[in-house]
């Protein structure tokens, strides 16, 4: 069942997971010969290069926003909460595809994951150190940051565990280190069959040191899969604990437009709805710099444009009834808030994020352009930036006009917020550019169990 | 919420109100600009030089005049311990007249004015001016040393010097009586400078004096002698007055007596009292008193002449189409004996004439006149003088005090004059414009620094006694004048040869009997007909409410003080009414070009909701050039805040000018601590429906007929309807302390920001922080207004840290820097916080308030050390990243529960021995600290009362602080029109 050309094909069975004629060995060649290039190709270099700028950027003003003071951002009375806050659940949002692709669609045994799990792990783990970073240079007294750890201490000072933000500390720290152990178990075979091909003697020392003495045995084969399957089990309640928690900062508080009990299941679908978009974002260029046309194919970004689409008329609903309950509570701060959301001064931004997050998935009811590369591209693109509207649209406005009219102010971010925002991309892009250069883009064992070949008897169930 | 104010229309500003076209166009595109100007940048490099400036200090603490030791202490005296405040008594004069004031000294440095509770003009309140006399104390920008300008360099000199070159050449004249001499004083009602410039005037026959001050004024003093034919100073007591017409007066906030008459007022403005006063107010712009005021008429400055006519007429008996008129009228006629009427200093003689006619007829004695001469001199802004200098006929000119380069009418060219004087002497505290157009400056010594004496306006005197050495090489008026006539005594010498004075009345803040009694003036004679000054548009000059006619310019804390309707700070702006704005094309922020007689200005306009029509109201004291460092300073290239309104001001017309308005296409941003920016119609729509349950009002019939009309449903919320155990249930403290503020009596001045700022070292942070939203303030003053913007009413209501039982801020803080106290205080800790600022977003009243800067140290004058002695010791100075907000002063608890425990006594605590810095600095009484625990505490008793209601008590935050609903009285023939208004125009 090798051709998708084929109508007949297409029609009755499920596109084929790697297209073109691979054979277990071509798959490791195609994955294994851009970490072997010796040099990578153009446009890893302009990708990296400007990466690198912003991440100088972005060191800058935390250089900056340390030596002077938070005052540098546009926070103000009561927009106490700014970008930054925005910055961090946008990428902790976007830090959600990895694991909801690798774990979940794992024990649904979804097999067209395999193209892509790597990629959206790799991306998951970078969008969390993007996102860890924010709460971290947010806080007035950076150098104290550490006091939100419950560490012992000779007076018995502890943490607050009432409060939200602490249990934000525990959730994202608890997915990151997740996530990082899912990812890197992932890689353990890979990186041996790295090791096993390096040429060079500090290839094979890197890759040998991290590749933990795999040799490929049965037995290790069955731990492996065995805990595999373990890790995937307990990933998958963080993908909803994650944004569940991080929703709680909102949604615990008792401010008109946070205070809401629709927020965790809302967050949860915006997060994946976002994911998603930024692994196609990342994905559709990469497959084609790098060649991987055949192992992350039309399949796999039309079944992640049926997520966005799904996900997206989540967050849409979720939008309406929170209109709805702001109208049926007849709490009047609570209608007020919404009606000010959607028509008073920041309007403009929410109907940003309506037209990005909850219109533009709609033209994805429609194959030809589930399949247009360019377009799926330039959705995404909208995808990421609805989103980062919703995060900026639930927490500026809701502030900028609280309960005494006395106190409302407009929020007008500095060059700072900008920048700070920017350069959270050069961090990102900087990490994800060295994953591509240095370690599998794809998960060699995993798609090779998916080909035909690994199933000579078709399986027949 | 509340069904009886539910048709009201609240709003903040103008621009709320109305929806121009243009306004909905700036709407559009509004992103201020202008907070990059980071406070670091520039202030580094000021603090640097102020820190170089503090070296210089250090080693030039040589030489004074005459060394006196305040308090020799070899070895400590038994009651002094260190690191206890002790308090004591002294004054502060402003425009010339006396306030009893009590001062807490912390370890021999001054740090907190309070007023003198036993001083008649006091009485234990004080103006926000005086509060923040300890930051003119410790202000680094004063100078501290004697200054030669030799064209105009300057360098630093000594006192000896001076005396060589100019005293020796003063007393030489003695003999030739003085000729060529020529002194400006400012008018006061020190005794002991009054006598020292009579035997000034004696040594010296042949000199020539200038008493001068840009807002002091006679006009109430001609008033009375046209119509009594008396040289005579009315004195006003309202405690009795059922019915207070004040005519463009601001007596709540401005002149000498402003506190005591606010303290009087508010007493008869609640109304479970016997009865209840009521307020008319008839101005041009929207001011205090008229916020305060049941009634409210925009009349222009120029044209109250007409409106007493027209009083004059329909109190004799002719019937007025003016239904105003006529209420007041249908008033004075029940009320015979117990009407006052006021009248703003800056209208004509003649109008203080005619009110002074009506006093003598309907105040009864309620009004009572004191002798002008006996209480300091008059003014004479006659152009005599400068004639004279510009003739040469003064060769040897001293000015104690003022600052006529910047201050005169701007017709006197008084710098020019200035320049053909051969040598002249400024004394003063700055060396401010007129000391660098001088050849010598005189550094002056602040009251608090040297022995004085002074007088209110009933003749009461006042003895002053110094806190602190001179803390730069400086020098009082007095002991300069005493060296001229060679006597060179003492402050304290002078003093006491002025009066005697027991250690009794030194303790007590003044002389027990010292008043003068009142004079008996008899019945008005006939009066000059009353004309309005006929002028198409108007421009009224007044005093800024907090930097006076502008010595107090270089004090931040009054910079940054919002003005009590404008909320304007860091600057004065045109206030000109909607209607007019319209007319002529005028946005809020355009700057327009004024241009009088004298001279021409740009200064940006503000649109004032209840300003009158064709008329513009405009703030002296701004456009300083030589201030300091906080209000401008062109030798360092510091800007000036503000614009400079003297430059309009003529001698013809000092206080009411025509002026030819000129609308520019140039904007300015105003930096307001509230409508920081503009309200569309949704917000406006989204305050109206919850503001009738934020500020309760309502009027003497409503409270008559339902004594609970404030309270709303969930105001009867009962403590057994909890179903979890409520946190108080769990401890059982010595105390729950809460607090009650009552709308009926707060005037919305401004005091307690100050006391509080003062008290609890809040950082000023600047214009450009200020637009962005980060004033400090623990407590700040919310004005709403109600009805059209013609004629709107107005609400004041004071908004501190409501110190809530189930505090939102506290559950969210992860590090958990804020927590309760066992006796219900919300208590923040510095140490701990991190700066996450979760709280703020959580607290429904944006009372905390967050150091985004290092506000302490790194702005303006912030770090130097001089102004690290205005600091009050036990209060923490917060560093940047950290949140802060009201604490309760919780410092305050904290002493005297220390002092009760040290009596024996335990953990009793007497009702009203804690007072907040705001409800003790509160002119009005309004805000009441205490035990809630003690039913007979008076804060109880308030937060009783059926006027009492939480803020945003549906939320279930229980805050322990109450309002109690404001009472209004309004007259009945004007409540149906009034409605009227409002539901046609809503």
């Amino acid at each position: 069942m090798a051709n998708s050309t084929s109508i007949d094909h297409v029609d009755i069975f499920p596109e084929a997971l790697v297209q073109g004629t691979h054979d277990f060995h071509s798959v490791t060649e195609t994955v294994c010969g851009i970490i072997e290039a010796p040099k990578p190709p153009k446009a890893w270099y302009i990708i990296f290069g400007t990466a690198l700028a912003l991440l100088g950027v972005l060191g800058a003003m935390i250089v900056y926003l340390v030596t002077t003071g938070v005052g540098v951002w546009g926070n103000n009375q009561p927009v106490a909460w700014g970008w930054p806050i925005v910055n961090f659940v946008f990428w902790v949002g976007i830090g959600h595809a990895g694991t909801l692709i690798s774990a979940v669609l794992f024990l649904f045994r979804q097999d067209w994951r395999t193209g892509i799990n790597r990629f959206s792990e790799a991306m998951t783990i970078f969008a969390v150190v993007c996102a860890g970073m924010f709460p971290a240079i947010h806080v007035g007294r950076v150098w104290f940051i550490w006091w939100v750890f419950p560490l012992p201490n000779q007076m018995a000072m502890w943490p607050n565990f009432r409060s939200p933000l602490l249990w934000d500390v525990f959730a994202v720290s608890t997915y990151f280190s997740v996530s990082l152990l899912f990812w890197y178990m992932g890689l353990v075979p890979d990186l041996a069959s790295v090791r096993d091909r390096a040429v060079t003697k500090a290839k094979r020392f890197w890759y040998g040191l991290f590749s933990l003495g795999w040799t490929g045995s049965n037995r290790q084969w069955h731990r492996y899969e065995r805990a595999y399957l373990l890790l995937a089990a307990l990933a998958t309640p963080l993908v909803l604990s994650v944004h569940s928690v991080v929703s709680f900062d909102f949604a615990t508080s008792q401010l008109a437009g946070w205070h809401t009990t629709i927020f965790p299941p809302y967050f949860v679908a915006g997060a994946i709805f976002s994911g998603f978009a930024m692994v196609l974002t990342l994905s559709i260029p990469a497959r084609k710099i790098f060649g991987l046309e055949e192992l992350i194919t039309l399949r796999h970004i039309d079944n992640m444009t049926k997520v966005i689409m799904a996900t997206g008329m989540m967050v849409g609903y979720a939008y309406a009834m929170e209109f709805f309950m702001a109208w049926y509570s007849g709490n009047m701060y609570e209608g007020f808030t919404f009606i000010n959301r959607a028509f008073g001064p920041y309007a403009w931004a929410y109907w940003i994020m309506v037209s990005c997050n909850v219109l533009s998935p709609q033209i994805f009811w429609f194959k030809k352009i589930r399949r247009n590369l360019t377009v799926v591209f330039i959705m995404s693109l909208f995808v990421n930036v609805g989103m980062w509207f919703e995060r900026f649209v639930i927490t500026v406005t809701s502030l900028n006009r609280d309960f005494l009219p006395s106190s409302w102010h407009y929020f007008t971010p500095t060059w700072v917020d900008i920048c700070t925002l920017i350069g959270s991309f050069g961090l990102f892009f900087t990490l994800f550019m060295l994953f591509c250069r240095f370690l599998p883009q794809v998960a060699i064992s995993e798609v090779k169990n998916v080909l035909p070949q690994a199933h000579p008897h078709h399986d027949a169930h | 919420m509340n069904p009886s104010t539910s048709t009201k229309r609240y709003w903040r500003s103008l621009n709320d109100l109305e929806q121009t076209a243009e306004f909905k166009e700036m709407m559009a595109k509004e992103f201020p600009e202008g907070a990059e100007e980071g406070i670091t940048t520039t202030s580094r490099r000021r603090f640097l030089q102020l820190m170089g400036a503090s070296v210089a200090l250090a080693s030039a603490t040589s030489c004074r005049f005459e060394k006196e030791n305040l308090l020799p202490q070899a070895s400590r005296k038994a009651s002094d311990v260190p690191g206890k405040p002790k308090s004591f008594a002294t004054i502060y004069s402003e425009g010339g007249f006396a306030s009893g004031m009590m001062l807490t000294s912390f370890d021999g440095h001054p740090t907190k004015v309070e007023g003198n509770p036993n001083h008649p003009a006091s009485l234990g309140a004080t103006t926000a001016i005086a509060q923040a006399a300890t930051l003119g104390l410790y202000d680094p920008d004063r100078s501290r040393e004697i200054a030669r300008y030799t064209n105009g360099a300057e360098s630093d000199s000594s006192m000896e010097d001076f005396q060589a070159t100019v005293i020796a050449k003063i007393v030489a004249t003695r003999a030739g009586g003085g000729g060529g001499l020529g002194f400006i004083v400012e008018p006061t009602a020190s005794p002991s400078e009054l006598r020292l410039r009579k035997a000034m005037q004696a040594a010296f026959p042949k000199s020539r004096w200038l008493t001068y001050s840009p807002t002091a004024n006679n006009n109430e003093v001609e008033g009375c002698n046209m119509a009594f034919g008396v040289s005579a100073r009315p004195y006003v007591s309202m405690s009795n007055a059922k019915v207070i017409v004040a005519l463009d007066d601001d007596f709540l906030l401005e002149g000498p007596s402003a506190v005591r008459l606010s303290k009087e007022v508010a007493k008869n403005r609640k109304p479970e009292g016997k009865w209840m006063s009521r307020i008319y107010s008839v101005e041009s712009n929207f001011s205090l008193t008229g916020g305060f005021a049941d009634h409210r008429k925009p009349v222009r400055s120029s044209d109250i002449a007409g409106f007493v006519k027209s009083l004059n007429e329909a109190l004799a008996g002719a019937h007025a189409d003016d239904s105003f008129i006529a209420a007041i009228a249908d008033d004075v006629k029940d009320n015979m004996g117990s009407v006052v009427f006021t009248c703003g200093a800056h209208q004509p003689a003649e109008v203080h004439a005619h009110i002074a006619a009506l006093n003598s007829k309907y105040a009864g004695k309620n009004v009572s006149y004191y002798p002008a001469a006996a209480v300091g001199d008059s003014m004479n802004a006659s152009s005599e003088f400068i004639d004279a200098m510009n003739a040469g006929k003064i060769s040897n000119l001293v000015m104690f005090g003022g600052n006529p380069v910047y201050d005169m009418p701007a017709n006197f060219k008084f710098a020019d004059a200035l320049a053909k004087v051969e040598t002249s002497t400024h004394v003063s505290m700055y060396r401010d414009e007129t000391s660098k157009k001088c050849s010598w400056h005189i550094a002056q010594s602040h009251s608090f620094e040297h022995w004085c004496d002074g007088a209110s306006v009933d003749g009461l005197v006042s003895i002053g006694q110094p806190l602190i050495n001179p803390i730069f090489n400086t020098i009082s008026n007095i002991e300069l004048m005493s060296a001229m006539i060679g006597a060179n005594e003492s402050a304290k010498a002078i003093v006491q040869a002025t009066q005697s004075f027991s250690d009794n009345d030194l303790h007590a803040g003044y002389i027990k009997g010292s008043a003068l009694s009142a004079m008996s003036v008899g019945s008005a004679r006939s009066l000059p007909k009353l004309t309005n000054a006929v002028n198409d548009f108007e421009l009224r000059f007044m005093p800024s409410f907090a930097l006076g006619d502008g010595r107090h310019a270089n004090m931040g804390w009054l910079q940054e003080l919002p003005d009590p309707m404008t909320k304007l700070t860091w600057d004065n702006a045109a206030l000109i009414s909607f209607p007019t704005a319209e007319a002529k094309g005028i946005k809020h922020g355009s700057m327009l070009k004024l241009t009088t007689a004298v001279g021409t200005l740009e200064v940006p306009a503000y649109l004032m909701p209840g300003h009158v029509d064709n008329s513009i109201t405009l703030a002296l004291g701004y456009g300083r050039t030589s201030a300091g460092h906080v209000a401008g300073l062109d030798d360092d290239e510091v800007n000036s805040v503000g614009f400079d309104a003297y430059q309009l001001r003529g001698s013809n017309e000092m206080n009411i000018a025509a002026v030819k308005v000129e609308v520019t296409s140039a904007m300015h941003l105003l930096a307001t601590t509230q409508d920081h920016f503009a309200i569309d119609a949704i917000g406006r729509k989204g305050m109206e429906e919850r503001l009738p349950g934020l500020v309760r009002e309502g009027t003497l019939d409503e409270y008559k007929d339902n004594h609970d009309f404030a309270k709303a449903p969930a105001d009867f919320w009962d403590k057994d309807d909890s179903l979890f155990i409520e946190r108080d249930e769990l401890k059982t403290p010595d105390h729950r302390w809460g607090m009650a503020i009552d709308l009926s009596s707060c005037t919305g001045c401004g005091t307690c920001t100050i006391a509080c700022q003062s008290e609890n070292n809040i950082a000023v942070v600047g214009k450009t922080e200020v637009l962005r939203g980060r004033e400090l303030a623990w407590i700040r003053m919310d004005r709403y207004f109600l009805g059209t913007a013609e004629n709107p009413t107005a609400i004041n209501q004071p908004v501190n840290c409501q110190h809530c039982e189930l505090a939102p801020c506290e559950s969210v803080c992860p590090v958990g820097a804020t927590t309760h106290s066992s006796e219900g205080l919300n208590d923040m800790v510095y140490n701990r916080c991190i700066g996450t600022r979760y709280c703020s977003n959580n607290c429904p009243y944006k009372v905390r308030r967050f150091n985004f800067f290092n506000y302490n140290e790194d702005t303006e004058l912030a770090g130097n050390e001089v102004m690290k002695m205005v600091h009050n010791p036990d209060v923490t100075v917060r560093s940047r990243g950290v949140m802060e907000k009201c604490s309760m002063c919780v410092q305050r608890i904290e002493r005297v529960r220390i002092d009760s425990r040290n009596k024996d006594r335990e953990t009793f605590i007497e009702d009203g021995s804690i007072q907040m810095a705001c409800e003790q600095a509160c002119p009005s009484d309004a805000i009441v600290f205490g035990d809630i625990d003690d039913e007979q505490s008076k804060v109880s008793k308030a937060q009783a009362n059926n006027r009492a209601y939480k803020l945003l008590a549906e939320l279930n935050n229980k805050p322990r602080v109450s309002y109690l609903a404001r009472v209004r009285n309004p007259h009945p023939s004007l409540v149906e029109a009034q409605t009227a208004e409002v539901v046609s125009h809503g």
